[in-house]
C-alpha cells in the first residue's frame, strides 16, 4: 500500500474513534442531564405527595369536629347535613334549595355567584343553627366540649 | 371541568359514570378514576350503590380500552406503514424504532396491567400501541381486564371508606402515582447511566491495553 494511503486511512480511523468518543461522551451527559432532571422531579413529587397527606390530614380531622371549614364544593345539601350534623331541612331552607341532591357547584351556577361565596353563606348558616341549637349540636371541640360522639364513618350516620 | 363531571354524576347517575369512564378509558385527557372516588363517596351517603358501580365502572373502562385497542390495530398499522414509505421517520432510526417495538412485546403485559390502575394517564397510549404492535387480543384483554378489575376496586373503596374527604384521598393516591412513576424512570436512567460508565470504563481499558501491545510489538532491534 502507499504510505500516503495507509496514512489518510490511519488519520480517518483516529477521526472515527474520536468521533464515537464524542457521541458516547454526548450521550452520557444527556443521561446525566436526564437523571438530574428526574431527581427535580422526584423532590417536586415527594413534596407534593406530603402535602396531599397533609391535606388530608386537615380534612380528616375537620369532619371529625364537624367543623364547617370541611364543606367542599361537590357537596350536596344532603352529604353537608351529614358532616356537619344539620338537617336538610333547614339548610334547603336558609339557601332556597329544592333540589337536596344538587351539588354546591351547580347551585351556584344557577344562583349566579361564586361557589365559595355560597359555601361562605352555608357555613354562616350552619353556625347560626348551632347558635340556636346548642344542645343537638356537634361543632368543633375547642368550641363545645360536650359534642356527641360522632360514629367512626360520620357520612353515614342517619341524621 | 371536575365540577361539570361530578354534578352529572349526581343528575345522572350510572349512565353519566359509564359514559365519562368510557371516553377516559379510550384516552381522552379526562380523570376517570377521579369519578370513580366521587362515585365511591356518593355510594356510601346511599345515592348510588356500590355492588351497582362496580360492573358499570368496569365494562365502561374495558369497552374503552378495547376500543383504542383496535383503533391502533385497524387504523394504526396502516398509517405507520404508510408515513414508512413517506419517510417521514427519519429522524428515528430503523434499528431504534425496531429496539423499541421489541422492548414493547417483551414488557406488553406488565404495562398493559399497571397503567389500569397505578399510571392511569399512559393507558390510552398503551392501548394504541398493543393494537399497533398487533399484540394478541386475548392477552389484551386478559391483562386489560386484570388490571381495570383493580382500576374499579381501588377508587371506588377509597371513595367509599372516605366518603367525605374522597378528594383529598384522590389527591394522596394521585400523588403517589406520580411518585412512583418518577421513581421507575429514575431507576431506569440509573441503570443505563451505570452500565455507560461502566461500558466506557472497559472501552478506555481496552485502548489502553491496544496502545501498550501495539508499543511492545514495534520494531525489534537488529542484532549485530
Amino acid at each position: 500500500m502507499n504510505p500516503d494511503s495507509e496514512a489518510f486511512c490511519c488519520c480517518i480511523r483516529k477521526g472515527q474513534s474520536e468521533l464515537y468518543a464524542l457521541s458516547e461522551r454526548a450521550k452520557l451527559g444527556l443521561l446525566c442531564f436526564l437523571l438530574l432532571l428526574m431527581l427535580g422531579f422526584l423532590a417536586f413529587t415527594a413534596v407534593n405527595t406530603v402535602q396531599a397527606v397533609r391535606s388530608f390530614q386537615q380534612q380528616y380531622s375537620a369532619i371529625k369536629t364537624g367543623d364547617v371549614q370541611a364543606i367542599r364544593p361537590w357537596m350536596t345539601i344532603h352529604v353537608i347535613s351529614h358532616v356537619c350534623h344539620v338537617p336538610e331541612d333547614y339548610l334547603s331552607r336558609s339557601l332556597k334549595i329544592d333540589n337536596h341532591h344538587a351539588t354546591l357547584y351547580e347551585v351556584a351556577a344557577r344562583k349566579r355567584q361564586p361557589v365559595n361565596q355560597l359555601i361562605h353563606t352555608i357555613q354562616h348558616a350552619i353556625l347560626a343553627y348551632r347558635k340556636e341549637h346548642p344542645d343537638l349540636l356537634t361543632p368543633t371541640p375547642a368550641q363545645h366540649a360536650d359534642r356527641r360522639p360522632l360514629s367512626p364513618t360520620p357520612g353515614r350516620t342517619n341524621y | 371541568m371536575n365540577a361539570f363531571f361530578i354534578s352529572a354524576l349526581q343528575q345522572y347517575g350510572y349512565l353519566a359514570l359509564w359514559l365519562i369512564v368510557f371516553v377516559a378509558a379510550a384516552g381522552a385527557p379526562i380523570s376517570g378514576s377521579l369519578l370513580l372516588f366521587a362515585a365511591g363517596a356518593f355510594s356510601a351517603f346511599g345515592d348510588l350503590n356500590i355492588i351497582i358501580l362496580f360492573p358499570v365502572a368496569l365494562s365502561a373502562a374495558v369497552m374503552g380500552d378495547n376500543l383504542t385497542y383496535f383503533i391502533g390495530r385497524r387504523v394504526g398499522t396502516s398509517l405507520l406503514a404508510w408515513l414508512e414509505r413517506q419517510k417521514r421517520f427519519r429522524w428515528i432510526s430503523p434499528q431504534a424504532l425496531e429496539r423499541g417495538r421489541v422492548y414493547f412485546r417483551r414488557r406488553a403485559a406488565w404495562a398493559i396491567f399497571i397503567t389500569r390502575f397505578l399510571i392511569v394517564v399512559l393507558g390510552g397510549a398503551i392501548n394504541l400501541l398493543a393494537g399497533l404492535e398487533q399484540y394478541p387480543y386475548r392477552n389484551f384483554l386478559f391483562w386489560d381486564v386484570s388490571g381495570q378489575i383493580l382500576g374499579a376496586i381501588i377508587p371506588l373503596g377509597l371513595g367509599y371508606l372516605f366518603a367525605e374527604s374522597w378528594e383529598e384521598v384522590a389527591g394522596i393516591f394521585g400523588a403517589f402515582a406520580g411518585l412512583f412513576l418518577v421513581c421507575l424512570v429514575a431507576i431506569v436512567l440509573s441503570v443505563l447511566f451505570v452500565r455507560k460508565i461502566r461500558q466506557a470504563r472497559t472501552n478506555e481499558t481496552l485502548q489502553l491495553l491496544e496502545s501498550k501491545a501495539g508499543q511492545s510489538t514495534g520494531p525489534l532491534p537488529i542484532p549485530d
